[in-house]
């Protein structure tokens, strides 16, 4: 029977999970090494629908690893399978709005989970035009006109 | 559940995420998303903002990219085109056709005088820089890069600079 760790959100819900998904955290990790985890781990910064999330992600990439090593012997066979089959799982997982995905990045980041920071960085702003990011983060263009084109002259070797 | 009471009249008015919500973001997550972009697009993505232009002009963006290994491979080329008065250095974008390892710097040496000034151009950040001059001022010299050192050899007098004939210029 493994140990468990319990996260409480910002709406004050209870989240129970293994330990070993909760060190997928190094956050939490080094607060388990603390042993500072009793009576539960509030993270007020992150709401029961991104925590929900975060330990989905957390609990898939531990049992991805545990059968990768348990399949390590046939890892030719195998091992490349699970990898792609994870990857997918992966790019499933981030097909969610955009201030689901904020919340997650920004939990990733102070929880400390670098491979969901990867993930969700890595979808923020890919593939996505300069009026679409503006657009979609709320930025305001800052530019008057003369030095957008100073920008424009600075990049002109660019070409595409 | 009060997050599922209070999203359906929040979506239904498709009220934004407060505008401050990106721009209250620190650098450093910004960089790290811009980190894990093509740098092929830094150029159009600098015209989002200021911000945007300030942080992939700097040094940092290339700290955070080595650091998570975003590593692209290009080529550069040195080409005159019809119509301009000189040449320029252009930088090809590679569909995995040649792949260049650990090429990080180009050197440039003048070879249409004897000279002996140096400059490297960091293919990270895309800028240029003096090197410490050769000994002996060359023209048309061979060069190649072998473990971070480039070899810097001929286009000078033999008999007159035997002893540096050869030079060599660690890029680290």
């Amino acid at each position: 029977m493994s140990k468990k760790i319990i996260f409480e959100s910002s709406e004050g819900e209870s989240f129970e999970v293994d330990e070993a998904v909760a060190l997928e955290c190094q956050t939490i990790k080094n607060m388990i090494e603390d042993d500072c985890t009793d009576g539960g781990i509030p993270l007020a910064n992150v709401n029961s629908a991104t925590l929900t999330k975060v330990i989905d992600y957390c609990k898939k990439h531990v049992e991805a690893a545990a059968a990768a090593e348990a399949n390590a012997g046939d890892k030719d066979i195998y091992g490349a399978n699970k990898d792609i089959e994870l990857k997918t799982w992966d790019e499933e997982f981030v097909k969610v709005d955009q201030p689901l995905l904020f919340d997650l990045m920004l939990a990733a980041n102070f929880l400390i989970i670098p491979g969901l920071l990867d993930l969700t960085c890595k979808t923020m702003m890919r593939g996505k035009t300069v009026l679409q990011i503006r657009e979609i983060f709320h930025i305001k263009k800052d530019y008057t006109d003369a030095e957008e084109a100073e920008v424009r002259k600075e990049n002109a070797w660019a070409f595409e | 559940m009060i997050s599922d009471e209070v999203e359906p009249t929040k979506k239904k008015k498709t009220v934004p995420e407060p505008p401050s919500m990106f721009s209250s973001l620190p650098d450093e997550i910004i960089e790290n998303i811009l980190a894990r972009i093509s740098r092929w697009n830094y150029p159009s993505l600098s015209l989002v903002s200021k911000r945007f232009h300030s942080l992939l002009s700097s040094m940092d963006i290339y700290r955070a990219r080595s650091q998570i290994g975003s590593n692209e491979t290009c080529l550069y080329i040195w080409l005159k085109l019809p119509g301009h008065p000189c040449a320029s250095w252009f930088s090809v974008l590679m569909h995995k056709m040649i792949v260049i390892k650990h090429l990080y710097y180009l050197l440039y040496i003048n070879h249409e005088e004897p000279f002996s000034s140096v400059r490297i151009f960091d293919c990270r950040s895309h800028t240029w820089r003096d090197a410490p001059n050769m000994t002996v001022a060359r023209e048309d010299a061979q060069t190649v890069l072998l473990d971070e050192k480039i070899y810097v050899m001929g286009g000078c007098d033999i008999d007159k600079y035997n002893a540096n004939w050869i030079e060599v210029f660690d890029v680290n």
